[in-house]
């Protein structure tokens, strides 16, 4: 096998997303600045170039909303699957392993192995924060994609407000207003659906071969972790 | 990603995305049309409208527009705020407020002769 079958091989589904996701981004690309030309003829306004409505408010503020939501979902998911726990569920850790665990079950500090990460074996400040590093950069993320929804918002919100003859509005009052608050909310109701979904889903079906689910044969209260 | 995501949208978003070739564009036109009435001459003023508005001026009578936009009050041109959000634009000058709307062949006046509401849209005038 060469060098990049077995690259491709073995980063497969990071690789496939990310392809999904550039594929997706385009084809929004191309509709968003389809949708938006098709208005503007229908009202005599000017239309924008695909470049040009790639560096709009109108789509960023429509790739942001949806992007913090969804680490928003990633954040909580890993975060609160911590201490909460879904009996039979392949996405939830055993009844009785609530909690963040001892240093011994996590590897860590005088615990760690050979192959540990430096930081694990560090202990104190590091090993705490490299403890809590997947939760708190999808945590990061989600601000960082929220604070560009805000902006991005404001100005694609700001150029509805001049169209109907109202005084465009500040940073801090478009965070406050229902535009922004019904952008994000319809976002977040479907990721925590999706979560609850899968929580419970996965206590009952079955998915072959996937590591998202019990093996087939499990019980139905046995969580994945059960042999 | 997000982060470049971010610096685009930061670096758009509080800016305004105007530039400020485009800000001198919907200054200049704003300062025309009011100093067109103010100096009585309708036809100039007429010419910055949107067909929508110039059809507004008029309304259902049979007065041209560049006689019935005379009938829009202005007083001074002098700028005190201009407003650019993606092809809408709000610029407040003298006593009036103007909205402004870039279409391919330039900005033009949308509206004119707007008045604030409390808690509500402007009251204009000329109303494209």
């Amino acid at each position: 096998m060469s060098r990049l079958s077995r690259y491709l091989k073995e980063n497969g589904l990071t690789l496939a997303f990310l392809g999904l996701l550039l594929g997706a981004v385009i084809g929004q690309a191309f509709s968003g600045v389809a949708e938006l030309n098709g208005e503007q003829r229908a009202t005599g306004g000017a239309t924008l170039s695909l470049a040009e409505y790639v560096l709009s408010s109108s789509f960023a503020v429509d790739i942001a909303e949806n992007w913090q939501s969804e680490y928003l979902q990633f954040a909580l998911y890993i975060v609160a699957t911590t201490w909460l726990v879904q009996r039979g569920s392949s996405e939830s850790k055993k009844l009785d392993e609530i909690g963040t665990g001892s240093d011994e079950e996590q590897k860590i500090g005088r615990y760690a192995e050979p192959d540990s990460p430096a930081w694990a074996r560090a202990g104190g400040l590091r090993t705490a924060l490299y403890g809590r590093s997947l939760g708190a950069i999808m945590t990061f993320f989600f601000l960082l994609s929220l604070l560009a929804q805000s902006i991005a918002g404001r100005a694609a919100f700001n150029g509805q407000l001049l169209e109907r003859d109202q005084d465009a509005m500040s940073w801090a009052g478009y965070v406050t207003s229902a535009d922004f608050w019904n952008r994000t909310l319809q976002n977040w109701q479907s990721e925590f659906l999706a979560v609850a979904s899968m929580a419970a889903f996965a206590i009952y079906l079955r998915q072959r071969g996937s590591p998202e689910s019990k093996l087939v044969g499990a019980a139905h209260d046995a969580t994945a972790e059960d042999p | 990603m997000p982060l470049a995501l971010a610096v685009i949208v930061l670096a758009g978003g509080l800016t305004g995305c105007t530039d400020s070739t485009q800000r001198s564009e919907v200054q200049r036109v704003a300062v025309d049309f009011v100093t067109a009435i103010e100096d009585r001459n309708g036809a100039d003023a007429c010419e910055l409208l949107t067909s929508e508005a110039e059809e507004s001026v008029s309304g259902a009578t049979d007065v041209a527009c560049a006689v019935a936009v005379l009938n829009v009050e202005e007083n001074g041109a002098e700028v005190r705020h201009v407003q650019i959000w993606g092809d809408a634009a709000q610029v407040k000058l003298g006593s009036d407020t103007v909205f402004l709307r870039e279409l391919p062949d330039g900005w033009q006046v949308r509206a004119a002769g707007c008045q604030s509401q409390p808690g509500a849209a402007y009251k204009c005038d000329v109303e494209g």
